[in-house]
């Protein structure tokens, strides 16, 4: 046979056996296409969630820098005109009016949670720093007396076009009609406080005095946002600048820190998705060898070389990759243009057309060459296969063609479903093998997403973890009273209240860190704690808590660009001295996005004498009433206390947690639908496999119901199977692997929390689910004509 | 020089003086507060003294202002601060016997239209709550209302936009506001305003004649403006701005010590003045009951630990086994206490003509540890050191600055706009070496100063305020590299200037010198007489007028058609008041139109020196121009050429 006669033979046996097992290559195909799907659209999502923001940055030619300031203490045109001469500047949106109402603004008699920059829109707001109005009057500017406000302000505080905001001023509650819902290029995320609104230029003076009016601020916009750190650090070489500074990296970071953690689970889960098709299909192709035993012998007694036989299994499974791909792919491409379409709409962008090439070449490359390695992996040993010994021998057993059926008649006796589907079981075990991964990777995803939206919204159950002082209540003394209570007096009398545990005192400070070679200098705020930061259950990672006067512990990512470990030396800028501490412990912190520094009280007071702190973190005895001791604080030590607001109860940790539960609830659900498929198909399968039995079954008496039952017994035995393993799997797996993802913003190791009775749950349910989607799919059953069947 | 001040204060604290008995009572009180005068930083103070409803002694101490040989009298008259609060509960009882007024009914039933932001709390609040500081409303009041009949109108509507964090009557907060709605709620009730009831059915019933809250009254009967606290002696004080909406509060009532005696005098009487009943003695001990309590001073600071309870317009203490009935009150430059001590028929009011309430209490003896002190003496006990800390210091401290490093905190310090003490608004802090090489600071609001301190550092970046105050906190901020920026004195941010802050602004004087201010140098100025012009030369459609004018805010028509002919008014923003530099300018800002263009405009009024000011631009562009040319300008315009 020449070489072209034998390619053309091995395409023609390699798509014979694919029609040949046309079953096999169905799951194949779908393994592919789910597999593909899921990575195609992470991928997808990776890539196409920041162009939204870049997209949304470019068309409203939005300021990579924004200057806030007193226009008493900066010199705007000196300022201005340093930045128009730097080459890296595209351009200056300059003198800008802006108020900080310090008061909350009031909606229906409510207080909104957000404090709020109100802030002119002037004419320069045409070129720069544009606004996008999403609902309301598309015009130029806002009318006097009206508002512009960020779109996610009016969604989260159920704010319809029309409303009235009020503003507290001196003369009561100043009417502002909201004209507009908008898109605000670095406000888009309600995670900053405080957030924009937009009102009529020049209109600040009607209802603010003008001796609060002071404030200002800059754009300024840059060819490139990678120029930021080079042109700041001039900045500030050439100007002695008072004022805030927010940037590009900041606001994106700020907007797509949800997608990113979204994202970041997504390719976790991809990756495993894809570890099982590896799986699935070397399992398949071995059990196929394995049957094809003598006629690859055949196929070599006549002249094909091992080669060729490789080529046929190799082949094969490419072609099926071939056409499940683009199937997986137009999945991917549906999905995540659903997802990110749903991210651009909440930021009012039309027309935005994203390039899936490079996840689809990616997706394509990546699965056309694990395809081809794993058949060829796979299909070796069936070119080591020595002809004479395959053809003498018997081919291999089947999986499904040993069995006794009378076995099975013998015990039709009460639990013939039961058996029967048992029987159907273990008849194909690599479609077993398949489903059962699908299973246990939903349940895998439910433990976890159950577990992880649980440890959220149980952060006041287990602060510490998370970085904050794990206390009852936390308490500062006011100061601007007539008799304030000083430190000392209410330390004394606080430690003689029956239901008080311990209390630590502590304070907020802000040290510098000297540019070093290869570093910016860098502004950390860190915390000083006059207590042992154990008895509020503050941890560290590593090491353990700074107590002498010279030493500090980091928090976990300011440790790691500095490239600091317990044990090390750090010389700060504090209290405007230079001191070198002894770093003693890496903890982690979320509140401040993994950065900072702990301090004892002692070094602080060796630093400032007169230093008192300000709140204290207040631990009650075991079964004491918080709100009961609240009260009792307002009662007895009246206006010289004030109570803070907890962690748990700010309401932005809790919306942001709400859309981590929901964004959970949604990747399961996604999943859970997959999952659908697969058991659907399933059942179709075993249907289809079966329908000779099956009619036998029929014409002896058995009900289509048994029948139907018979499969959904088949499949509840594999959902117990499946859930015994992973339920343990992803209690043990889940801390790991959501640390992975969050230590970026400071949880190296997070808090994780189990709940119990949801994970105890998640075993009637899936067990429901699944009995439910193949009873469901198994109404096919009902078609089976035993008739039919003795005909054919 | 810190060991000699403590000796001056142990003069007072030393237990074991026993006052001879056979000495005449009235010499001893004599004695006793002519010892007071020389160990005290007030330049001077008037006390009264009554027992069993007689005045037994009421005198003057001092000067009444340093510079001045004029002597402190009896008959001086000083602001009483928040002793005013009893006089507003006196009142409202007073209505509460005509059945006028019910304690226990809500406030709406007298004020239909006063809300706060959540209406469902603030609808609980009632009149008893007002009075005994537990209605939950905050305690002091940031903006200003103007001094007009309608400041408490305008406070009260301006709660509108506060949200109850408590619910009304769960617990103890000290609050202005309250008082001011509860001075409201008399005025609507007896259909005069407050001032006007004051004056009709106390100050003249109780024939306290040097007693006002009037203005109009106080250079008739040539009321103190007081003194700042200086270095070791007070500072002379200009008028400061008062509050209208804060009278019935303490903001704004004068009086003496003998006007003062009169009010204790019917207070012991059992409300009875010359065979009139003021107010009954039910009413009187409805006022000293205990409401609620709120933590007192603790062993360290003087007291014993014991709470004080809130009555009416009245704080309640148990002191040394003694019931006593106090209330103390301070403005920025006056102050007073009062205490009375029913079962002995005893009482006593001290004014000082400084704010004593910010003295050093660890170098000065306390307002009611003199006065307890003195019901002591006249019960022939010995005196204690109730009030007086019992520990030393706490900032006292070794810390030496190193010479080399002061130069660099040299120099002029601006409040940073928002935030902070409401003393230390539009303040300018100079920092600059004294003879003896330590740094010394002058505050200044505007030209007039306001304080004088010397720093006391306690290490590179922190120091505390050294005078007769008590001490204050400052703390630096200094960047690596050694340069200062700014500074929080007390909790208040302050930015450090650069040198050539003012090289864009020029002065500008008006009407032969009479008003001066800084204006920006891009600016061009004409002046004809009293009146002025300015346009920006950058973009000449903004302009600024104004001049000497008697105006009143809401006279916006005849002022378009005076300075701005054919333009129509279409549309007013708030009229609001504002301090900026010394002074309170009224406010209003509003559009017109013209040829079909639309302008806006800022009216801006002082009304003590008859000046206005009209700053208008084309639409949008009203607030750069107002930041540009308003804060400087006003903040640097002359007191002086005011007073004249």
């Amino acid at each position: 046979m020449n070489g072209k006669s034998v390619m053309k033979s091995i395409f023609i046996i390699s798509i014979a056996n694919i029609k040949r097992r046309i079953l096999q290559s169905i799951l194949v195909g779908i393994c592919i296409v789910l597999s593909a799907m899921l990575f195609a659209s992470t991928l997808g999502m990776l890539k196409g969630i920041n162009k939204p923001f870049d997209v949304l940055y470019e068309r409203l030619s939005a300021s990579h820098i924004l200057l806030f300031y007193d226009h008493l203490q900066e010199d705007t045109d000196k300022i201005a005109g340093w930045f128009l001469e730097q080459p890296e500047v595209k351009s200056v949106l300059d003198y800008v009016p802006y108020f900080t109402v310090q008061e909350p603004m009031i909606h229906h008699g409510k207080e909104l949670d957000l404090m709020v920059n109100l802030t002119e829109h002037l004419d320069k707001n045409l070129e720069q720093d544009q606004i996008m109005i999403l609902h309301g009057e598309k015009k130029t500017h806002p009318g006097m007396g009206e508002i512009w406000i960020p779109d996610h302000l009016a969604t989260n505080h159920g704010i319809q076009i029309g409303d009235t905001l009020g503003m507290p001023v001196s003369s009561g509650l100043y009417p502002l009609i909201v004209s507009a819902t908008v898109v605000d290029a670095q406000y888009a995320s309600g995670l900053f406080n405080p957030t924009r609104a937009w009102v009529a230029p020049g209109s600040l003076t009607f209802y603010l005095p003008v001796g609060q009016l002071t404030r200002l601020m800059m754009g300024v916009r840059l060819n490139s946002p990678h120029d930021i750190p080079s042109l700041w650090a001039r900045f500030n070489q050439a100007h002695l600048y008072n004022g805030q500074m927010l940037e590009y990296s900041l606001f994106k970071s700020v907007f797509l820190s949800f997608y990113n953690i979204i994202s970041a689970v997504l390719m976790v889960f991809s990756v495993m998705a894809i570890l099982a098709a590896i799986f699935i299909l070397y399992t398949m192709l071995s059990g196929t060898i394995a049957s094809d035993y003598r006629l690859i012998g055949i196929y070599k007694a006549q002249g094909f070389s091992p080669g060729n036989v490789v080529t046929i299994y190799v082949l094969q499974y490419l072609v099926l990759a071939v056409v499940s791909l683009p199937i997986g792919i137009l999945g991917s491409l549906l999905v995540t243009n659903a997802i990110l379409s749903s991210l651009v709409k909440s930021i009012g962008l039309v027309n935005l057309n994203f390039s899936f090439f490079g996840p689809v070449a990616i997706t394509t490359g990546l699965f056309l060459v694990l395809v081809a390695l794993i058949s060829f992996v796979g299909s070796r040993k069936a070119g080591r296969i020595k002809p004479v010994e395959a053809i003498r021998s018997d081919p291999a057993t089947g999986s499904y063609s040993g069995g006794s059926f009378s076995w099975l008649l013998n015990h039709l006796i009460h639990n013939v479903p039961v058996f029967l589907g048992l029987r159907t079981l273990l008849a194909n075990k690599q479609r077993v093998l398949y489903t059962g991964f699908s299973l246990l990777l939903a349940i895998f995803i439910l433990v976890f997403s159950i577990n992880i939206s649980h440890s959220f919204a149980r952060l006041k159950d287990n602060k510490a973890a998370w970085g904050f002082e794990d206390s009852d209540i936390q308490v500062r003394l006011n100061q601007k009273i007539a008799l304030p209570l000083e430190h000392e007096t209410f330390m004394e009398l606080i430690k003689n209240e029956k239901s008080v545990a311990t209390v630590v005192p502590y304070s907020y400070c802000s040290a510098t860190i000297p540019a070093s070679q290869d570093k910016a200098m860098q502004e950390v705020n860190g915390k000083v704690y006059n207590g042992d930061m154990s008895d509020i259950g503050l941890v560290n990672q590593t090491g353990r808590h700074p107590e002498n006067a010279d030493e500090m512990a980091l928090c976990l990512l300011t440790a790691e660009e500095l490239g600091i470990e317990p044990g090390d030396s750090l010389e700060v800028f504090l209290e405007g001295q230079s001191i070198t501490y002894h770093i003693t412990g890496i903890y982690q912190d979320i509140s401040n996005m993994g950065r900072g520094f702990r301090l004892p009280g002692s070094a602080m007071k060796e630093l400032n004498p007169l230093f008192k702190p300000e709140f204290y973190a207040i631990r009650l005895h075991e079964g004491s009433s918080v709100e009961n001791f609240k009260q009792h604080l307002q009662e007895v030590y009246a206006e010289t206390v004030l109570i803070e607001l907890s962690i748990e109860e700010r309401k932005a940790v809790r919306s942001t947690i709400a859309g981590m539960r929901s964004s959970l609830l949604l990747v399961s659900l996604f999943f859970l639908s997959i999952l659908f498929a697969v058991l659907f198909n399933d059942a179709l399968m075993n249907i289809h496999e079966f329908r000779l039995g099956f009619g036998i079954f029929k014409t002896i008496g058995m009900t289509p119901v048994q029948i139907r039952m018979s499969l959904v017994y088949r499949m509840a035995v594999l959902t117990i199977a499946c859930l015994a393993v992973g339920v343990p799997m992803a209690l043990l797996l889940s801390p790991p692997l959501i640390s992975g993802i969050t230590s970026g913003i400071g949880l190296a190791e997070f808090p994780y929390l189990v709940e119990v009775s949801g994970t105890i749950l998640v075993i009637p349910a899936m067990l429901l689910f699944t009995g439910l989607s193949v009873w469901w799919a198994s109404g096919r059953v009902l078609e089976i004509s035993p008739k039919d069947l003795v005909t054919n | 020089m810190k060991a000699t001040l403590i000796l001056i204060a142990s003069l007072f604290i030393v237990p074991g003086i026993t006052y001879g008995q056979s000495e005449n009572l009235n010499r001893r009180i004599d004695q006793y507060f002519l010892d007071v005068h020389k160990a005290v930083p007030a330049p001077g103070f008037s006390v009264v003294v009554v027992k069993e409803g007689k005045v037994i002694f009421t005198k003057g101490f001092g000067v009444e202002r340093i510079g001045s040989q004029k002597p402190f009298t009896r008959r001086t008259s000083t602001a009483i601060g928040s002793l005013t609060k009893s006089f507003t509960s006196m009142a409202i009882m007073q209505l509460v016997e005509q059945e006028k007024v019910v304690l226990d009914d809500p406030v709406i039933r007298y004020l239909p239209e006063f809300r706060t932001a959540n209406k469902n709390r603030s609808d609980k609040i009632t009149v008893r709550m007002l009075l005994n500081n537990t209605s939950s409303l905050y305690g002091g009041v940031s903006q200003n209302f103007g001094n007009t009949d309608q400041s408490l109108e305008r406070l009260m509507v301006s709660l509108q936009s506060i949200y109850l964090k408590k619910e009304p009557g769960s617990s103890y907060e000290y609050s202005n506001t309250a008082f001011s709605l509860a001075g409201l709620i008399i005025s609507r009730v007896s259909g005069i305003s407050y001032t006007e009831y004051l004056e009709q059915y106390l100050f003249h019933p109780l024939g306290m004649n040097r007693s006002t809250t009037d203005p109009d009254d106080f250079g008739k009967m040539q009321v103190l403006y007081g003194h700042h606290l200086g270095l070791d002696a007070g500072i002379p004080a200009e008028r400061v701005i008062e509050s209208g909406e804060m009278i019935p509060a303490g903001s704004m009532l004068r009086s003496s010590a003998e006007d003062l005696g009169h009010y204790l005098a019917v207070l012991q009487n059992g409300g009875i003045s010359e065979n009139q009943q003021i107010l009954t003695p039910k009413s009187i001990e409805s006022m000293w009951s205990p409401q609620i309590g709120f933590p007192g001073l603790s062993f360290d600071q003087g007291g014993d630990g014991k709470e004080i309870q809130y009555g009416l317009g009245w704080m309640i203490s148990e002191v040394e086994g003694r019931t006593l009935v106090h209330h103390g009150g301070n403005t920025e430059t006056m102050s007073s206490m009062t205490i009375l001590y029913p079962e002995k028929q005893m009482a006593a009011s001290i004014l000082f003509n400084i704010n004593y309430f910010s003295i050093d209490q660890h170098k000065f003896q306390s307002e009611f540890g003199i006065l307890n002190n003195l019901f002591h003496l006249i019960e022939e006990e010995e005196a204690t050191d109730f009030g007086t800390p019992r520990i030393p210091d706490p900032t006292l401290n070794d810390y030496q600055l190193p010479d080399s490093l002061k130069q660099r905190f040299e120099g002029v310090y601006r409040y940073a706009g928002s935030g902070g003490s409401s003393f230390l608004q539009n303040v300018e802090l100079q920092i600059f070496p004294d003879p003896d090489k330590q740094l010394e600071v002058l505050a200044k609001r505007r030209k007039t100063e306001i304080m004088n301190f010397t720093m006391d550092f306690t290490n590179e970046v922190n120091a505390v305020s050294r005078n007769i105050g008590s001490p204050q906190s400052i703390h630096f901020k200094v960047r690596p590299d050694g340069v200062v920026t700014g500074l929080y004195f007390s909790g208040t941010e302050f930015i450090k200037l650069m040198p050539d802050f003012m090289k864009n602004y020029q002065l500008l004087e008006v009407g032969n010198s009479l008003f001066s201010f800084y204006f920006p140098t891009r600016w061009e100025a004409t002046i004809h007489g009293d009146r002025f012009r300015a346009i920006n030369t950058d973009d000449p459609s903004i302009t600024v007028s104004g001049g000497q004018k008697t105006m009143s805010i809401q006279e916006i028509e005849g002022l378009v058609e005076e300075e701005l002919p054919n333009h129509t008014v279409s549309f007013e923003g708030a009229e609001m008041t504002g301090i900026m530099g010394n002074d309170l300018w009224l406010q209003k800002s509003f559009l017109t139109l013209y040829e079909g263009e639309t302008y806006q405009h800022l009216l801006l009024v002082n009304d003590i020196a008859d000046f206005y000011m009209l700053i208008s631009t084309p639409f949008g562009k009203l607030t750069t121009a107002v930041q540009v040319v308003t804060r400087i300008m006003m903040e640097t315009f002359t007191s002086n050429s005011i007073a004249s």
